[in-house]
């Protein structure tokens, strides 16, 4: 197996079979090769009986495009040597695996079921129909999934959060959506493959999206158990910054408790979420202010943000924990220094330069009133303000 | 060139007669079978290598009805030309 046969070999291995002597088999074997080899590199078509037939083939230019410059580069054509074994010497060789034949695979694959179903649901959809029309291929994971799925929305129901109570609804749905769909998937055999194909890849995303999703979403579960303290000892600092300044102006109290949250959160992408929900109520505790009391005002505030706060903190605790340390301090009027940003700087190198850690960035930016760290311009005037321990 | 004639070139290089050659061309030819059928290759310098290949298994799809086949795997004969054949025909 897997040897190579040389000429010498196989001169030798002819000369036994054939009777002649050594030197006219040598001659022979190799005059066999060479008549080959000198035909073809003359151009001719050599066509040998019980063997096969060669002859050059023209491979004309092509263009091309070269990966790494992008550059569109001519391959030049060249001739090509082919070899086409005889159909007789075609069945020899492949003597082995005659026995097999193409095999039609006629599993219906599961036609989709669109139009009568929402746009939400056909994704979701698609997750089922895939272990039936699968038996050749086999599966076997699928039903695995469908399980977990099962299994996810009663923890949800337990954790009582109105942002994954949607969810549990949502994947619910599709489980009993495809059954009596599938009764009709027989009669449409002739939706074309191509659909199949493109629904199939979507739908394996998906699913694993999804479990991603629920992993998620029950790490955070357990973390809003396990840390409540944690986050309403950070939340409370927040609070008594938004009530010191709420008194002061009403305006800047509700930019500030923005900032408060940015403060906490900057590391975290849900930024935007809170972000929307703050300024609300902001506003409506501004509208209190003007109609009541300095005292009254103060109070439904502060209840208002710790409701708000609960909610928006309770999606992603672990960002308070990783900058709670940076929240323990308090801006005061008293500027530092005045600092023109230059090309390359970031904030957190001022941070740095000026505090000694690039964790306070985010005071820097609240003061000067950037409310994204990333579009700071060159030539900037920022004014570094005094920080004080809390 | 047809059989015929690569086998008066070959009877005239080798000095044997047409009939001849013909039958030793056969006899050659089932051992280089023999070869190959036990999975070894024939490696001729100067003209190239012929061996066995595996093709494996795979769905080819009929675009015309859309209809999936799972083809076999089979094996076939490949010929690579040798460097030197290659040079030389470009």
């Amino acid at each position: 197996m897997d040897n190579k046969i040389n000429l010498s070999q196989l001169t030798e291995l002819f000369c036994e079979v054939s009777g002649l002597g050594k030197g006219v088999s040598t001659a022979f074997v190799k005059s066999f090769f060479e008549t080959i080899t000198e035909e073809v590199s003359a151009g001719e078509q050599v066509r040998i009986k019980g063997f096969g037939a060669f002859k050059q083939i023209l491979i004309s230019d092509r263009e091309s495009v070269n990966v790494n410059t992008g550059e569109r580069i001519v391959i030049h054509g060249h001739q090509k040597i082919s070899f086409t074994p005889e159909p007789e010497l075609k069945a020899f060789i492949n003597k082995p695996f005659n026995s097999f034949e193409t095999v039609l695979i006629d599993t219906p694959v599961q036609a989709t079921k669109e139009k009568s179903v929402t746009p939400e649901q056909e994704t979701l959809a698609v997750d089922n129909p895939e272990p039936e029309p699968t038996p050749e291929v086999g599966t076997e994971a699928e039903p695995e999934p469908i399980l977990e799925q099962e299994t996810e929305p009663e923890l949800k129901s337990e954790a009582e959060e109105p942002e994954q109570e949607s969810e549990p609804e949502s994947e619910s749905e599709p489980e009993s959506k495809p059954e009596p769909e599938a009764d009709t998937v027989p009669t449409e055999p002739d939706i074309s493959a191509n659909d199949k194909k493109s629904k199939s890849k979507p739908a394996r995303r998906f699913r694993s999206l999804l479990t991603v999703c629920i992993i998620l979403l029950t790490i955070l579960i357990v973390s809003y158990c396990v840390w409540p303290l944690n986050i309403i000892h950070t939340m409370r600092k927040g609070m008594e910054f938004v009530e010191r300044s709420g008194t002061d102006n009403a305006k800047e109290s509700s930019v500030k408790s923005v900032d408060i949250v940015r403060l906490a959160d900057t590391a975290t992408v849900q930024e935007t979420a809170k972000d929307g929900q703050e300024p609300e109520t902001a506003v409506q505790s501004d509208s209190i202010l003007q109609s009541e009391n300095v005292s009254q005002t103060s109070e439904s505030k502060t209840q208002e943000t710790e409701l708000t706060l609960t909610e928006s903190d309770a999606a992603k605790p672990l960002a308070q924990f990783t900058v709670s340390d940076t929240t323990s301090y308090r801006m005061t009027d008293v500027i530092l220094a005045t600092h023109v940003l230059e090309s390359g700087e970031t904030l957190a190198r001022i941070s740095l330069r000026y505090y000694g850690t690039k964790k306070l960035w985010p005071y820097i930016a609240a003061y000067n009133k950037i409310t994204d760290a990333n579009s700071t311009s060159v030539g900037m005037n920022l004014k570094i303000p005094v920080l004080v321990r809390k | 060139m047809n059989h015929k004639e690569f086998l008066t070139a070959l009877s005239g290089k080798c000095g044997l007669t047409v009939e001849e050659a013909d039958r030793q061309v056969g006899i050659l030819l089932s051992v280089m079978k023999k070869t190959w059928s036990e999975g070894d290759s024939v490696s001729i310098s100067g003209f190239g290598i012929l061996e066995v290949r595996k093709k494996k298994e795979r769905v080819s799809v009929n675009p015309s009805n859309g209809q999936r086949m799972l083809i076999p795997p089979k094996l076939t004969l490949n010929y690579k030309p040798s460097a030197l054949l290659k040079d030389k025909i470009n």
